[in-house]
C-alpha cells in the first residue's frame, strides 16, 4: 500500500521550487503555496465531469504519476498554476483548452481522465497493483452507468431487478 | 503404499461429482489435483480488479509445478503447431475450470447421439440421448440449474429443473421481438433463456460469472468437493499425476503423482478415475508410455486425436438505441434454432449466445472510455457521450461444432517442458471445410439479426477464438480399435481404469460440455458403486 502523506510530502516538495513568470508576486505565492493536490483535484473534476472525486484515489494517481514521470509531472503542475492563479480548486474549460495546445500535458490530462474513468490506461500495467484495484472499483465509468462494478453484487436479486 | 478404494486424477466437475457421489456412498476416495486449493473469493476478487486487461483468467495464478494455458494474455503452455491456433483454455486448481466458467447447461440434443446415421457426417455415439437422460436430469439437480420444463429445446425431459427460467434482459427481448416471425437460411428465429447452473434465489447479476462469482450463485465444483471432503473423501492438491502404472495382466496398479516440491509419490486403488479434462488427461496417458512403460489405453492409438472445441465468431455492432448494458449475468439467453437441421449434412450446427455484457465482457467500457478520450472528450460532454455508447455495445457470440479428425491432437512436446520437468502439450489442430461453412453461417446469421434490431457498424471478429469446451481426445466406443473407453468409461485395455469428461465425446454438437460431464461423471459413480465397488 502507498503512504499517502509521502505522496502529498513528495510532490509538494517537487513543485515548491517553481516560481512562474508573469504572475504577480502576490498570486504566484497563493498559487505556489497551494497543495498539489487541490491543483490536481480541480484538474481532475474539470476532465472528468465529476466534483465529488475520491481524494484518497487522487492522491494515489499523484504518487504514481509524478513518480513515473517527475518532470512531466512538475510541468503540468506549474502550467496549471498559471492558468489558475486565483488559487480556486476549479480548472475550467479555459484550462483544458491551454492544456490541449501542449501535445505532452495533453496526453497527460488524458491519461488523467483514464485512470479515473478505468482505473487504468493502457500504460496501466505500471499502474500499481493496490491502487488499480481501487481504481476499478472506484472507476467513473461505473457512475456514468449507475451500476456496480463487474463482480460487485449490487444488492438485489437479478431475478427481480428491472433493466 | 497407501491405499484407497478409488483415486481419482483432477478435482474439477468430473471428479468433483465421482467423488461426491462415492464418498456419500461410503467408499474411500482419493482425489489427486495438480494445482492449488485457494477457495478465498475475496482474496481472488481483488486480484481480478488489480488486474487491467481483465480475462476470464484473471484472478487464477498460473504455477510453474501446474501451468494452464490462458488466454489474457495468451501464453506459450500449449507448443501450437498449427495451422490454426488451439484457443481453449482450463483452471488447474481445486474446483477447476467451473471458477471461471460460465455455467450454461443445455443439454445435447438426440440426434447429436446419431450424426453418421442421421446426416452421414461423424459417427454414432455408442449410447443414445434415453440412455443418458436420466443423468441428465440428475446432473440438473445436484448443479442446481434454471430453466422452463415445459419448453424441452428439442431434448426431452423426464422431470422438471429445480429452478424456473432465469430472467432474460432487456436486449434479450428486444433482440426477441425484432426477430418475431422473421426467418433466415430458412429458418425461423428464437430468443430464449439459456439453461444455467446459476442460482436464481441468489445471483444478483453482477456479470461475473467468467472469471469468478461473487455471491456463490453460480455452480462451482468446489461445492462437491468440499462436501466429499466432509464425508470423509481426500482432496490433495498440488499433486501432480505423473504416470500410471499397469501391471501384467492390464490392471492398473498404482498411480505415481510429483509434489510441487518434486518429490514422487505413489498411491493404490481398487479403481482408477481420470477426470483430468480432454488436455491433461491424455497427456497423462501419453505420459505414462514415455515414462518407459507400455503404452496406456491406447491399443487404438486415438489417444490424444479426434482433438474439438466450439470454435467462436464474436460479432458486434452498434445499437440504434442505448441499453443497460455491463450489468446481468454476461449471457442470459440464446438463439438456439441451428444447433440441429438437415444442414448438418454438408455444415456445422451452431448455437448463439446475446451477450449482456458490452463490447468489454469481463471488466468494464474501457475500449469506449479510451476512445471517447482520445477523441478529446472532457467532462459532462464525456459522460454523457459514454452512457450513450456503452448502452449500444452489441456483441453476439456463436459457437461452431467440429467434426472428429484425428489429425487435430495433443501430443508429447519433444522439447518443451514444464516446471516439473514433465513434456509440454503440443497440438496440432486445424478447422475443416464442415467448420469453416459454419462459422460463414454464424456471421450471416448474426448479421441478420443485426440488420433486424437496426444495428449498425457490423464488425465480425477475423480471429476465431475457443470457447474453453475441449473435447474427444479419449473417445468412447465400443470397438477397442477404434476408441478409448467402452459405454461404461471403462478404458478397453484396463479393467480398473476410467475416464470421464469431455474427453469421451464422440462427437462435439453444439451443447456446452458440462452438464453432459455431469451426468456421466453421476452415472459411473453409479456404475462403479454397484460394480466394482461392491
Ligand atoms: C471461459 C470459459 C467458459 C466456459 N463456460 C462454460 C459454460 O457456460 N458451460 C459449459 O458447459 N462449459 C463451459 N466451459 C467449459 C467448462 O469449464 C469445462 O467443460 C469443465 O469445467 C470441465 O470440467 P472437468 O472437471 O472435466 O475439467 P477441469 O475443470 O478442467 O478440471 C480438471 C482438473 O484436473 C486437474 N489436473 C490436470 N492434470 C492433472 C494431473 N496430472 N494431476 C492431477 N490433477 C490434474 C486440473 O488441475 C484441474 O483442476 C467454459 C470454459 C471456459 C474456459
Ligand atoms: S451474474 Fe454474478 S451473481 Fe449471478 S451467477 Fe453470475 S457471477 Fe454469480
Amino acid at each position: 500500500m502507498l503512504s499517502r502523506r509521502r505522496v502529498l510530502e513528495g510532490t509538494v516538495a517537487i513543485s515548491a521550487g517553481c516560481v512562474l513568470p508573469g504572475l504577480s508576486a502576490g498570486a504566484t505565492e497563493l498559487a505556489a503555496a497551494r497543495p498539489d493536490r487541490a491543483v490536481f483535484l480541480g484538474l481532475s473534476r474539470a476532465l472528468t465531469g465529476f466534483d465529488d472525486l475520491n481524494e484518497e484515489l487522487a492522491a494515489h494517481f499523484m504518487t504514481y504519476l509524478a513518480e513515473r514521470d517527475p518532470e512531466r509531472w512538475r510541468a503540468l503542475m506549474s502550467r496549471l498554476r498559471t492558468l489558475d492563479a486565483s488559487g480556486d480548486a476549479h480548472a475550467g474549460p479555459a484550462t483544458i483548452k491551454a492544456l490541449e495546445a501542449s501535445e505532452d500535458l495533453w496526453a497527460l490530462a488524458k491519461e488523467i481522465t483514464g485512470l479515473w474513468y478505468s482505473g487504468w490506461t493502457q500504460a496501466g500495467d505500471e499502474v500499481p497493483q493496490a491502487i488499480r484495484a481501487e481504481g476499478y472499483r472506484e472507476a467513473l465509468a461505473w457512475r456514468v452507468l449507475a451500476l456496480t462494478p463487474r463482480g460487485v453484487a449490487p444488492g438485489r436479486l437479478w431475478q427481480q431487478a428491472e433493466d | 503404499m497407501e491405499q484407497f478404494d478409488v483415486v481419482i486424477v483432477g478435482a474439477g466437475v468430473a471428479g468433483g461429482l465421482t467423488a461426491d457421489a462415492l464418498a456419500q456412498r461410503g467408499h474411500r476416495v482419493l482425489v489427486l489435483e495438480a494445482g492449488p486449493d485457494e477457495q478465498d473469493r475475496d482474496a481472488l476478487r481483488e486480484i481480478y480488479f488489480a488486474t487491467p486487461q481483465k480475462g476470464f483468467d484473471s484472478p487464477y495464478r498460473n504455477p510453474a509445478q501446474a501451468p494452464k494455458p490462458t488466454r489474457t494474455p495468451v501464453n506459450d503452455y500449449y507448443v501450437q503447431k498449427g495451422p490454426a491456433q488451439f484457443g481453449s483454455t482450463y483452471e488447474r486448481r481445486v474446483g477447476g475450470t467451473t471458477w471461471h466458467w460460465h455455467g450454461l447447461t443445455p443439454r445435447l440434443m438426440p440426434a447429436d447421439f446419431r450424426m453418421r446415421s442421421t446426416y452421414g457426417v461423424g459417427l454414432d455415439w455408442p449410447i443414445s440421448y434415453d440412455d443418458l437422460e436420466p443423468w441428465y436430469l440428475a446432473a440438473e439437480h445436484e448443479m442446481g440449474v434454471t430453466g422452463d420444463s415445459a419448453d424441452d429445446h428439442g431434448s426431452p425431459r423426464s422431470g422438471d429443473f429445480p429452478y424456473p427460467a432465469q430472467r432474460q434482459s432487456a436486449l434479450d427481448l428486444a433482440i426477441k421481438a425484432a426477430l418475431r416471425g422473421k426467418r433466415v437460411r430458412d429458418v425461423e428465429l428464437d430468443v430464449t433463456a439459456h439453461r444455467a447452473a446459476r442460482n436464481p434465489e441468489i445471483c444478483q447479476g453482477s456479470g461475473s460469472c467468467m472469471p469468478l462469482c461473487p455471491t456463490g450463485a453460480k455452480y462451482e465444483a468446489v461445492t462437491h468437493l468440499n462436501r466429499a471432503r466432509a464425508m470423509g473423501a481426500v482432496v490433495r492438491p498440488k499433486s501432480v499425476a505423473s504416470r500410471i502404472v499397469v501391471t501384467e495382466n492390464g490392471d492398473v496398479s498404482s498411480i505415481l503423482y510429483k509434489t510441487w516440491d518434486g518429490e514422487e509419490r505413489a498411491v493404490a486403488g481398487k479403481v482408477f478415475v481420470l477426470a483430468a479434462n480432454a488436455m491433461e488427461t491424455p497427456r497423462l496417458l501419453l505420459l505414462s508410455a514415455a515414462a518407459g512403460g507400455p503404452p496406456v489405453a491406447n491399443r487404438s492409438g486415438q489417444v490424444g486425436r479426434n482433438l474439438m472445441d466450439h470454435p467462436l465468431q464474436l460479432s458486434f455492432a452498434v445499437a440504434a438505441d442505448p441499453f443497460t448494458l455491463y450489468t446481468g449475468p454476461q449471457s442470459t439467453s440464446v438463439i438456439k434454432a441451428f444447433r440441429d437441421g438437415p444442414w448438418r449434412r454438408s455444415e456445422a450446427a451452431f448455437r448463439i449466445e446475446i451477450f449482456n455484457t458490452g463490447g468489454g465482457a469481463f471488466g468494464g467500457p474501457d475500449r469506449a472510455v479510451a476512445r471517447l478520450i482520445d477523441q478529446g472528450l472532457t467532462g459532462t460532454a464525456l459522460r454523457a457521450a459514454l452512457a450513450d455508447a456503452a448502452g449500444r455495445e452489441l456483441l453476439l457470440v456463436g459457437e461452431a461444432e467440429q467434426l472428429p479428425d484425428p489429425e487435430n491432437r495433443i501430443v508429447l512436446s519433444a522439447s518443451e517442458r514444464d516446471g516439473l520437468g514433465l513434456p509440454r502439450p503440443e497440438i496440432h489442430y486445424a478447422y475443416d471445410d464442415y467448420t469453416t461453412r459454419g462459422l460463414a453461417a454464424i456471421r450471416e446469421v448474426q448479421g441478420f439479426v443485426f440488420d433486424q434490431m437496426g444495428a449498425s457498424r457490423v464488425f465480425h471478429l477475423p480471429q476465431i477464438l475457443g470457447s474453453g469446451h475441449i473435447m474427444g481426445t479419449t473417445r468412447m466406443g465400443d470397438d477397442p480399435a477404434s476408441s478409448v473407453v467402452n459405454t461404461d468409461l471403462q478404458c478397453h485395455d484396463h479393467p480398473n481404469l476410467f475416464i470421464v469428461g469431455s474427453g469421451v465425446y464422440p462427437t462435439g454438437a453444439t451443447a456446452n460440455p458440462t452438464l453432459t460431464i455431469a451426468a456421466f461423471a453421476l452415472r459411473l459413480a453409479d456404475h462403479l458403486h454397484k460394480g466394482r465397488l461392491r
